[in-house]
């Protein structure tokens, strides 16, 4: 706690202010990504369907089914 | 963060829950709410748009997979950005063993503001400076200035997400913002933006 006591409150509020205002140029990438979300929205489905279909199987095939799924999931995404 | 936000979440993580379609829907507003910003901190903390797409998508499905486990002992926000500062400080820590990633992929995220900012070009350089300055800063300093002034995150929510105290995370940012000032007045930097 010192040695954030030592920290000028007024100061730190001012650089604080002058960053949020240089930084204030970056809003536009907070508008949502309509392509990406869909892109996450698959894999989630795609996930979860490999999930399911894989349930009733044994461990050993399971382990490896999902190892395939996370390979498939990620060339998916790469598309 | 607003006391609105915070019910707001609230409710569509109840919602989130549900079984079938009305699940998924629910999902999918939350992703409206935080995947932008998940997405501007990724490519700042990793440092390549590619890799950050797939951190982005790695903290929603790890998301979605743990949200019955989310006790709201910290705010939704807060959680979800734990979630994906861990997984962005893994996802660079592998690409620096592979040595695929050495430096910062300065057009990562300029590329795009100079596209989509032609009619601003004024906020399209200094969101450029702004990235330039951030690239050439230490990797501590760059993930809290990121945390503090993208992801838009208060002082309490960036010690929870750093796991520091509060005082430990003032401090940190109040340094971060000193040497991001220093070095983006220095001619260094500045030449660095001329170049581009």
């Amino acid at each position: 706690m010192k040695e954030a006591d030592t920290i000028d409150a007024t100061l730190f509020r001012e650089q604080e202010e002058q960053l949020q205002s240089m930084f204030s140029a970056f809003e536009d990438e907070l508008q949502p990504n309509p392509e990406r979300i869909e892109k996450t929205m698959s894999n989630l489905r795609f996930g979860e369907v490999v999930e399911e279909s894989t349930e009733f199987m044994g461990e050993g095939v399971n382990a490896g089914l999902s190892e395939l799924a996370n390979k498939l999931g990620k060339l998916w995404r790469k598309k | 963060m607003s006391e609105a936000q915070t019910d707001a979440d609230a409710e569509l993580i109840s919602r989130c829950l549900e079984q079938g379609d009305a699940g998924y829907e629910a999902f999918r507003e939350l992703l409206k709410r935080y995947e932008a910003m998940v997405y501007a901190t990724s490519i700042r903390i990793v440092g390549d748009r590619h890799e950050a797409e797939e951190v982005c998508q790695d903290t929603f499905l790890k998301v979605h997979q743990k949200l019955s486990t989310f006790e709201g002992r910290s705010s939704f926000k807060t959680w979800l950005f734990r979630i994906n500062y861990n997984l962005c400080i893994s996802r660079r820590r592998k690409l620096a063993k592979k040595n695929l990633h050495t430096e910062f992929e300065e057009d990562a995220v300029s590329g795009d503001a100079v596209n989509s900012f032609n009619a601003d070009q004024k906020r399209a350089a200094t969101k450029e400076s702004v990235d330039v300055t951030l690239s050439n800063l230490s990797e501590s300093d760059k993930e809290i200035l990121t945390l503090r002034f993208i992801t838009g995150l208060s002082l309490n929510e960036i010690a929870d997400v750093l796991d520091l105290s509060l005082s430990a995370a003032k401090m940190r940012l109040y340094r971060a913002m000193n040497s991001f000032k220093k070095e983006h007045t220095s001619p260094t930097s500045q030449s660095n933006q001329g170049e581009k």
